[in-house]
């Protein structure tokens, strides 16, 4: 599949105001990272606030200059040519707002000037459940619809690659959820998605591809799945007994790799959902009496917490 | 260019829905030359009548005061409010962003100027010499020149709490140095040099030409001079060092 954007050994440096308390006058907030987004897919950026997310976006999307690094975007050199990429991307910043006064209608013909061959305001807001508010203006507008909003905007010029930053940040789980099922309606039309996020959940549920991203550097890629599989600990299932029980019996369950216990809570890592079945058939053959059974499987955090040694919030 | 227009009717649209700043813009300086007119002040220097003084004088005022406070303030909200990031994720260039935003203010300028001297010839019987070229060419001058300051504050100033002294520094000395309302030559000799430097002096003095006397170049031209040179002076350094995008 072609690659829509390519970036290699991309670095950002900031000026600081003053030293910092290792003596340096600039902050890198990313270090020299490389990947590649092909065309068609949703590609989520992941990690947690300062891991250089924003950044490394605001770089693709030709808002900000890299300090060193080559980037082509949809084949063209983001340093020689921003504009000829401006042209064909759209665009949903982390935090932006949009003239006051303004309808919905008139901003979205107001970008469109901006643009040759775009689409129709009305079939913008239809996309985006809007149309009841084409007079309105953004003010009036919750948190979600001002998202949904914001990414019509960004879609006026029909562009090839999407970049949406924390698209659902500080939304309810309701808009969130209605959010990704727009995000997953546009990227069946064909277009490419780049977003960032930090709810594994979203990244999960969304993305193709997933870039673990921490303190300016990326730490993997692949395939959601894969990541998790590649753990060695993917999937926990645990139970109440109501006596002792010997954990022999598990010794040579299958896919059985590891047994805690701690009266009255047995826990088992299996290598797969698959051997649930029998784990439950095995209890039931030695007539063990059993509860609260739980299934817990592996998910990005633990990607995340493998790879870094912390957790999100630390 | 049609991306500019777009803007440039976009900012006129929001000028005329924000019914507050209409009125601050349109009204509030009609009300101030109305009372300043009325002052029973007959002649402050020479033979000039001092509602004929004071129109060209509001006019100057109301041209500085659509760069320096309205245009740098409202730049500054943009920015903060990353509006004006999202047009940078857009084609659109720079040079033609601002170019939408500041011809919206000359507009509005140009719609306050005909305001003023409307109530000024038909109400208080204020003398206007119809030199309609030598006026627009001033107007044009002195807004290029203050819109020009407003474009530069809203650069320096990061925020509206660092906008508001920056504007009163610059504004407050314009208005009570610049031959707007009081004529500087009851000021001391000292006062008067300092005033002789400032683009403002000249736009009072050469509105003041156009509006009172019939047109005579070897007078106005000076003064149009002098504009001329502050406006490519700051216009050269607006573009070396206006900043919309950071690093």
């Amino acid at each position: 599949m072609q690659n829509v954007i390519e970036v290699e050994g991309l670095k950002k440096f900031y000026p600081l105001a003053k030293k910092n308390e290792n003596g340096e006058k600039e902050f890198q907030a990313v270090k020299g990272t490389s990947f590649f987004v092909k065309k068609g897919e949703i590609f989520g950026i992941l990690g947690p606030n300062g891991a250089g997310k924003t950044t490394t976006l605001e770089i693709l999307e030709c808002l900000k200059p890299q300090t060193e690094g080559n980037i082509t975007v949809l084949g063209v050199d983001n340093k020689t040519h921003p504009g000829e990429i401006k042209k064909r991307i759209g665009v949903q910043l982390q935090s932006s707002d949009y003239l006051p006064y303004l309808t919905l209608g008139e901003l979205l013909d107001l970008f469109s000037s901006l643009y040759k061959g775009t689409q129709k305001s009305t079939d913008l807001l239809a996309l985006v459940n809007l149309v009841d508010k084409e007079h309105e203006q953004v003010k009036s507008l919750s948190g979600g619809q001002k998202q949904r909003f914001t990414i019509a905007t960004s879609l006026v010029n029909k562009p090839e690659i999407l970049f949406l930053d924390e698209p659902t940040t500080g939304l309810d789980p309701s808009a969130r959820r209605n959010l990704w099922m727009l995000i997953k309606q546009i990227n069946e039309t064909g277009i490419t998605i780049v977003l960032t996020t930090h709810y594994m959940e979203e990244a999960e549920f969304l993305c193709n591809r997933v870039a673990i991203m921490d303190k300016g550097k990326i730490l993997e890629i692949d395939e959601p799945k894969k990541l998790i599989e590649r753990l060695s600990k993917t999937t926990q299932l645990s139970f109440l007994v109501s006596k002792p029980i010997d954990h022999d019996i598990f010794k040579n369950a299958p896919g059985v790799t590891e047994i805690y216990s701690e009266f009255p809570k047995i826990t088992l890592e299996i290598s797969s959902l698959d051997h649930i079945g029998s784990i439950v058939n095995l209890l039931k053959q030695h007539s063990i009496d059993f509860s609260g059974f739980v299934v817990k499987t592996a998910t990005l955090e633990d990607v995340y917490l493998d790879l870094t040694g912390h957790s999100f919030e630390e | 260019m049609a991306a500019t227009y777009q803007l440039f009717l976009a900012n006129l649209k929001i000028l005329y829905r924000d019914r507050t700043a209409l009125f601050w813009n349109l009204i509030i300086p009609v009300i101030i030359y109305s009372a300043l007119s009325v002052i029973p002040i007959k002649r402050l220097t020479g033979n000039i009548v001092y509602k004929d003084f004071v129109l060209p004088g509001m006019i100057t005022y109301v041209i500085m005061q659509g760069g320096i406070y309205s245009l740098a303030y409202w730049m500054v909200d943009l920015r903060t409010r990353g509006v004006i990031k999202r047009f940078l994720v857009t084609p659109i260039t720079i040079p033609a962003l601002v170019l939408g935003a500041l011809a919206s203010r000359l507009a509005v300028m140009l719609v306050q100027i005909a305001l003023l001297t409307l109530i000024g010839v038909f109400i208080f019987h204020a003398t206007f010499s119809s030199n309609y070229i030598s006026t627009i060419i001033l107007i044009l001058l002195g807004g290029g020149i203050f819109l020009n300051i407003g474009l530069l504050i809203s650069n320096f100033a990061s925020s509206y709490q660092s906008a508001s002294p920056i504007t009163a520094a610059i504004g407050l000395p314009l208005t009570f140095l610049g031959n707007i309302f009081i004529p500087t030559s009851l000021f001391p000799h000292s006062i008067q040099i300092v005033s002789g430097f400032l683009p403002i002096t000249y736009l009072a003095d050469g509105l003041r030409q156009a509006y009172l006397y019939p047109f005579d170049f070897s007078k106005i031209g000076f003064d149009m001079l002098i504009l001329l040179v502050w406006f490519v002076v700051l216009l050269l350094f607006t573009f070396s060092v206006f900043r919309l995008q950071e690093d």
